[in-house]
């Protein structure tokens, strides 16, 4: 009772110091430059581990410079691929986009639609659109146009299904004010639905953007006639046993798909960033 | 408690109104006759509603959550069509608050002021000098240009109402505006819109569970029953014009609120008054 002294007074908490501008920096980029490093020496250790003459599955980086990118005619090669890859991929993507938004938009306006073609949706979606590509073969030929639909094929699952989901989505609210204006429903749709949806749209365009590079790539290895793309590469690189030129392909392969991504991300940050929020 | 005194001149504070008084001789804004809902899963929201508002009153409308206040809001805007009786009113000139601010996330605080004139088919000049009078109305001159997302829940609510103030609406609904609000946001906000009503001259339709914001408000509350919704009382609320932040400390004022607080109580349910 006659104990007064005060109990002794807890150590300041000091506040955390703020981040230094290069501090954030290697905080930004060191742990994929880590794990990327690691993920290289994990590459030279298993080659290492290869018995020699199955080494040319894994190039050496030194093969990769020596055989592939130090060749001026390699990079022309892999520039004009790359071109006939994209168009094939922005084909097909300029196909299913709007018939996407067009089928989204009806589903959304009648639920009978909704109800009719969802299921068929789903079951395009499953089928394995690399069964059916010798039928597609069969039917279209060796052209321009059945690659265009693979391409299709490959993104459309994605955008009815996202926009109808971002319709749904607005807000009643919203749909109440437009109601009591006498709003039409087309006004409706153009002034509330569309920019609300958007988001939700453009996720479904990011997740296609990246399928269309992969399905161009994959309708190639199907079509080795005529002036051909990565994908055609990647298979006469194969016949020719230049791997070093596989993998050059392979490379740009993926850097098209990320760049495909990275410009549907960048427009819908362009877009919504300063009402929705970064993605 | 309840007691039903005669509209005597001269008298101040809030007094039961008889259900047989002689009818408002002044022009009718908004009426509903014999107005009742039935949802069609059977369930009964609102029977037998008579209740006649004059032009430029203010009138809150209290209850119990369930008793179909906010159907009566939406059976007035059009928003829902009612199931028997009629409902009077101009729709061409009538502004609807919700309890939420519903600005379109997309579109900056202008743009959203803007929106139901846009949909009427305002000239776009027109509309602008519009909408900046009203942000200047409602406190937020220099917001125009935010997207809602910057904003707190009270200035989203004022933008809320400024779009509607744009309509320059001869009756104006609200459901619970404030609802969302804390404290002291709401009594200014409420203490604006008193003195709004009073420049503007609107006729006021107001939704509310809080007595002293209905008292604050109007010239008359309804009071609501629940299961199925109907109209229970009706109190004059004669206090002094215009009303400030100090007529909350009013003796009138509480015991007004009080007298409203006990008619409440004795509808509650058993069980939710033990609650």
């Amino acid at each position: 009772m006659t104990d007064t002294a005060l109990p002794p007074a807890h150590a300041p908490v000091p506040n955390p110091a703020p981040p230094t501008p290069a501090g954030r920096v290697i905080g930004a980029f060191l742990p994929p430059v880590v794990l990327g490093c690691a993920l290289l020496a994990l590459y030279a250790w298993t080659r290492a581990g290869l018995p020699e003459h199955r080494q040319f599955l894994m190039p050496s980086g030194q093969g990769l410079w020596e055989m592939a990118f130090s060749k001026p005619e390699i990079w022309a090669e892999l520039g004009q691929r790359a071109l006939v890859t994209i168009s094939i991929a922005a084909a097909g993507m300029a196909c299913s986009i709007p018939i996407g938004i067009l089928l989204g938009v009806f589903m959304f306006r009648m639920r009978l639609l909704e109800r009719a073609i969802f299921p068929y949706l789903v079951a395009l979606q499953s089928i394995p659109i690399l069964a059916i590509i010798p039928l597609i073969q069969s039917a279209l030929g060796f052209g321009f146009l059945p690659k265009m639909l693979i391409v299709a094929m490959f993104t459309f699952f994605s955008i009815p299904t996202t926009l109808l989901l971002g319709l749904k989505s607005l807000d009643r609210g919203v749909i109440d004010l437009f109601r009591l204006s006498n709003a039409s429903w087309w006004v409706t749709l153009w002034k509330a639905g569309f920019p609300s949806a958007a988001p939700a749209l453009f996720a479904g365009l990011r997740i296609s953007a990246g399928l269309a590079v992969i399905g161009a790539i994959v309708s190639e290895l199907f079509f080795l006639a005529g002036p051909g793309g990565l994908g055609q590469m990647l298979i006469n690189s194969k016949i020719d046993f230049k791997y070093e030129e596989m993998y050059a392909a392979l490379i740009v392969s993926s850097l098209l798909s990320i760049s495909v991504y990275l410009f549907f991300q960048f427009l819908g940050n362009r877009l919504f960033a300063d009402w929705h929020g970064r993605v | 408690m309840t007691q039903t005194r005669p509209a005597e001149p001269g008298h101040r504070g809030v007094y039961r109104l008889s259900p047989d008084r002689a009818p408002d001789p002044r022009p009718v804004a908004l009426r509903f006759e014999d107005l009742s809902m039935t949802y069609p899963d059977g369930t009964e929201a609102l029977t037998g509603i008579d209740l006649s508002i004059a032009a430029g009153e203010f009138v809150s409308i209290i209850g119990p959550s369930g008793c179909g206040k906010s159907t009566l809001a939406r059976i007035a805007s059009g928003l829902l069509p009612q199931t028997g009786g009629t409902v009077r009113i101009d729709r061409d000139h009538l502004a609807f608050t919700f309890q939420e601010a519903t600005l379109l996330p997309w579109r900056r605080v202008l743009g959203n002021v803007e929106l139901m004139m846009e949909l009427r088919g305002v000239p776009a000049a027109e509309r602008k000098r519009k909408a900046l009078e009203q942000l200047d109305l409602v406190g937020l001159k220099g917001f125009e240009d935010r997207f809602p997302r910057a904003l707190s829940g009270g200035m989203k609510m004022r933008a809320s109402l400024a779009r509607s103030f744009a309509l320059d609406p001869t009756v104006f609904l609200f459901d619970e505006p404030f609802g969302a609000l804390d404290e002291i946001n709401r009594e200014r906000l409420i203490e604006e819109l008193s003195a709004l009503h009073r420049a503007k001259g609107f006729t006021g339709f107001f939704i509310t569970h809080s007595i002293p914001e209905a008292v604050y408000l109007s010239s008359r509350v309804v009071v609501m029953g629940a299961r199925p919704g109907r109209i229970e009382a009706e109190y004059a609320i004669d206090l002094p014009q215009p009303r400030n932040a100090e007529l909350r400390f009013d003796p009138a004022f509480t015991e007004g609120c009080a007298e409203i607080s006990h008619c409440l109580r004795g509808l509650m349910q058993p069980d939710e008054r033990t609650s």
